[in-house]
């Protein structure tokens, strides 16, 4: 007979003697855990539904439109001349969304750190502040990419399989892919810099998301107003006449001016972009008229809006101590 | 080996305010005490070994590197604060495992790291359930635990017994012991409360207005004076009478009569009194100088 | 640990808080459950875990909560109320809300005015002086040590010169300076004769200033008195007490024959640690022993009678 054996274990403290992999592995974990932060992952269910319902919201669009192109030919027959939606107008249609989604989720990744007191957990660890917010940034960057690129994906597939000759389509419309991949790049850097940048000032992710959706909604009819341009009637209202004005130092607006106040718009900046990069004429007359301004300057704009609050969130942070 | 921690010279300077004045600490192994009134520069120090500050002049180095130049040097250095720091949506264990990874230790690792040391601070299921939920004295563990969950050779723990009461604070001074003598890990200790220090520490350094102004083990602190402290719990007059009688004056302070040692002697004289007096005797030692003893003698501000 | 224990009112006066079958619920949530105490002039410790419902009791007491059942009265008077009688009671509470913007005379004088006190310039020139913040009284609170604004929250909790005084952790956070000259301030003002009723986590502290303690535990009250006299009603617990002689074996051949005695250990230093059921007996005996045998005792040292370890024991019975 055996002999009885047992034994005792020491489940005592134990050195960690695995692998330390330092920064990048800190850097990967900051990325992983801002994705994780903003889909509501690791939490209860109700942080999971506005990042659902925002998906859902940024998809049915791609899916009706990609419906719609492949309907045109049996409704109004083969070859004849409609303005079938385009990539372009995709990115139209979603930017809105996601404007509100970032306005909406990105304060998160920032906001309860410092509300909580989470950032000073963060700082003494083997990272530098520059780490943090390039992390955070990353990871709503990357969220923001997904969404823009899967309604994308969704319409290409539909616009191929809707094509008589998928083939042709495929050889004659390549060059959308690239297109839409830069212009989401586009799209999503501007949606989600700014409202990180905002976050940076306030503790309070209520605060950052009023004030986001209020610098855009405001931008909008001031754009409207300054430009004289009405978004309904697709016109441009008649100039002011200077008698109805009366004299004084008013002038009426007139069509230089107003194709600078069309950049006032925060809305549609990064839409001049992609104007240039599908090189198609926009559906809005704010955006037609700043189309009359040279290039460069919606470009600078666009790059003045992302750097500049891209700039001001690093410097926010590194000003940061415990 | 280098030491732990070590300040050359450090001083840092804020503006027209001088924080620390050019001072000089050495940390090695085992549980030391920082003690000082606000203001009096701890946290400072803190922060510059932890390199969220960089020293105005002089040196602050872990381990031989210098925190505020490299980054890495906090790889192996854990810190417990003082004021809240937990996230309130997600569980401990979550928690801990991010943190881990924060200080390099890859995914796998990170989650039995977070679950045993989760365990070691007396936390079990409970470290499936958000942090929100948990009463002040789980959220403590929980800061413990996480300057704790990437191996450190040496935490620092700012006030770790702030807001828990005597049983909740009694267990968590048991577990600052248990960490520094058997975990193997050092600790540098700042507290307002001398029980706190003396209980667990083995040396104090004392910083006051910028300065170090004492250094030392604690029983140096702690020594025995030559009073002696008698505690009965009857008969008091009589044992006093009984001691005059055999040439010892002894003085009534409250409940205890207090003698000034003299010879050895004198002790039989006192047991000889004790049994006269027929007093049931409750104590009997000399009187301990107190930690606190520090902060009446050092002038105020 | 040894302490300077300040000696306690000799005269046995009236008690100033009288609680009489009072229990306190929020819905299902019994707070304070049957609890009659009175309290005296002089410092009154009141101790307990969290949640044991120290607060419930002192709002109780202060009259900002109305007892569920029984009675509550402060000099003699109820509490249920008595507006008149809360101007003869001072209340800090755990929680600090003080408000910057205002200089420490401006805070001190709000206090002053709620309490309609005629003329009120007296009255806060005493209460700051009382607390030594007078050269500090015209800057703002938000530029004081946490220590000076505890004393300035002092200060306006005694600008109507209340009788009782209820302090609800008022030393969580100050540091080791404020903590002296903070006791330091209380025990004068319990020297004038006032009530003191003090909570506090800090165990040494309340052993240090207190001469009276309340013991709240879930709710009951647990145990009330003297620290000594608690102590001596627990002496049915098994007592352990650690003492040095100049012959330990000799020392200990006698003890073993006492009957009280249930065990000695031997340590290393040759101190002899003694396990009995009945401390009277063996408090006594010792002494006695020693002198027997012709044994010189240098030391004798309690190893469980500390306040720490008589809270634990009346907390987890």
């Amino acid at each position: 007979m055996a002999e009885p054996r047992g034994e005792v274990f020491d489940l005592g403290y134990r050195h960690y003697d695995g692998p330390r992999e330092g920064r990048m592995r800190a850097r990967k974990a900051l990325w992983a855990n801002g994705v994780r932060t903003a889909l509501g992952l690791g939490r209860g269910s109700r942080a999971k539904v506005l990042p659902v319902l925002f998906f859902v919201a940024a998809i049915i669009p791609a899916v009706v439109l990609a419906l719609v192109a492949s309907q045109v030919d049996e409704v109004v027959g083969p070859g004849a001349q409609v303005d079938i939606p385009s990539h372009g107008d995709y990115y139209q249609i979603i930017s809105i969304i996601l404007l509100l989604f970032s306005a909406i989720i990105a304060p998160e990744l920032l906001c309860p750190d410092r509300r909580e007191g989470v950032i000073y957990l963060y700082l003494v660890r083997p990272l530098t502040t520059t780490d943090y917010v390039a992390g955070r940034w990353l990871a709503f960057l990357s969220i923001t990419l997904a969404i823009a690129y899967s309604g994308q994906v969704i319409l290409f597939i539909g616009f191929v399989l809707a094509a008589a000759e998928p083939f042709d389509y495929l050889r004659d419309n390549w060059l959308d892919v690239p297109r839409f991949l830069a212009a989401g790049l586009v799209v999503a850097l501007f949606t989600t810099t700014i409202p990180l940048a905002v976050s940076a000032f306030t503790t309070r992710r209520a605060y950052a998301t009023a004030f986001v959706i209020g610098l855009y909604f405001i931008s909008f009819p001031a754009a409207g107003i300054l430009t004289g341009c009405d978004e309904e009637t697709d016109q441009r209202r008649p100039a002011p006449q200077v008698e109805e004005l009366g004299s004084g130092p008013c002038e009426p607006i007139t069509g230089d001016a107003a194709k600078w106040f069309g950049l006032i718009d925060l809305g549609k900046v990064p839409i001049h972009i992609n104007d240039l990069i599908f090189n198609e004429k926009s559906e809005s007359t704010v955006a037609r008229l700043v189309q009359e301004l040279p290039n460069g300057v919606p470009i600078g704009w666009y790059l003045f809006l992302t750097a500049g609050p891209g700039v001001v969130l690093w410097w926010q942070y590194r000003k940061i101590s415990v | 080996m280098s030491p732990l921690l070590e300040a050359k010279g450090l001083t840092k300077r804020y503006g027209h305010t001088l924080a620390l004045e050019n001072i000089d600490i050495r940390v090695d192994e085992g549980i030391t005490g920082l003690l000082g009134p606000n203001g009096a520069g701890k946290s400072t120090a803190i922060k510059l070994f932890l390199g969220l500050l960089r020293p105005t002049a002089g040196s602050a180095e872990v381990m031989g590197q210098r925190p505020y130049e490299s980054v890495e040097a906090r790889g192996r250095l854990g810190y417990m604060p003082e004021h809240d720091c937990l996230p309130g949506a997600i569980t401990a264990s979550d928690f801990l495992a991010h943190m881990a990874q924060l200080s390099g230790i890859p995914p796998r690792h990170a989650r039995t790291r977070a679950a045993d040391v989760l365990r070691h601070v007396g936390l079990a299921e409970e470290r499936y359930r958000a942090i929100g939920q948990y009463s002040t004295g789980m959220k403590q563990r929980v800061k413990l635990a996480q300057s704790l969950v990437h191996d450190p050779a040496m935490v620092l723990l700012d006030e770790p017994t702030s807001g828990l009461d005597p049983g909740g604070r009694e267990e968590m001074l048991e577990l600052i012991r248990r960490i520094g003598r058997e975990f193997g890990i050092s600790i540098l200790l700042s507290s307002h409360l001398m029980g706190d220090v003396e209980s667990t520490c083995d040396r104090i350094i004392v910083l006051d207005g910028g300065h170090v102004i004492e250094e030392g083990p604690v029983s140096q602190f702690t020594q025995e004076t030559e009073t002696l402290v008698i505690d009965v719990d009857n008969n008091r007059d009589e044992l006093v009478a009984a001691l005059a009688t055999r040439g010892i004056q002894a003085k009534l302070e409250g409940l205890l009569v207090v003698v000034e040692q003299e010879n050895e002697e004198q002790f039989d004289a006192i047991r000889d009194a004790l049994v006269e007096a027929n007093a049931r005797l409750r104590r009997m030692a000399p009187r301990r100088h107190q930690l606190t003893d520090i902060f009446r003698r050092s002038p105020d501000g | 640990m040894t302490s300077l224990r300040s000696a306690p009112n000799q005269i046995m006066s009236e008690p100033t808080i009288t609680i009489q079958g009072a229990s306190k619920w929020f819905g299902n949530v019994v707070a304070v459950n049957d609890v009659s105490l009175q309290v005296y002039p002089g410092i009154t410790g009141l101790l307990g875990p969290n949640g044991a419902g120290k607060t419930t009791l002192l709002h109780m007491i202060s009259g900002l909560a109305k007892p569920s059942e029984g009675e509550v009265t402060v000099l003699g008077e109820s509490v249920r109320g008595n507006q008149q009688l809360y101007r003869r009671i001072g209340v800090m509470s755990e929680h600090e809300a003080v408000y910057g913007f205002y200089t420490g005379r401006q805070f001190v004088e709000f206090a002053g005015r709620s309490y309609g006190l005629k003329p009120l310039a007296p009255a806060v020139d005493r209460a700051i002086d009382n607390v030594g913040l007078t050269a500090v009284q015209d800057r703002l609170l938000g530029t004081y040590s946490r220590g000076m604004r505890q004393r300035m929250r002092l200060a306006a909790t005694l600008v109507h010169d209340p009788e009782v005084l209820i302090l609800d952790e008022p030393l969580n956070g100050t540091d080791p300076h404020q903590r002296i000259e903070f006791h330091d301030q209380i025990r004068l003002l319990a020297s004038e004769g006032r009530t003191i009723l003090i909570s506090s986590h800090i165990l040494e502290e309340v052993e240090t200033l207190a001469e009276h303690i309340l013991l709240m535990v879930s709710g009951k009250l647990a145990a009330a008195g003297d620290y000594r006299a608690i102590r001596e009603k627990l002496d049915e617990r098994p007592y352990k007490v650690r003492i040095e002689v100049s012959n330990p074996r000799l020392m200990a051949e006698a003890l073993i024959r006492v009957e009280e005695v249930d065990s000695i250990t031997v340590e290393a230093s040759g101190a002899l640690v003694i396990l009995s059921q009945n401390i009277h007996a063996l408090q006594q005996s010792v002494p006695r022993l020693a002198k027997e045998q012709g044994v010189r005792l240098l030391r004798v040292e309690p190893l469980d009678d500390s306040l720490e370890s008589v809270f634990g024991y009346l907390v987890e019975r």
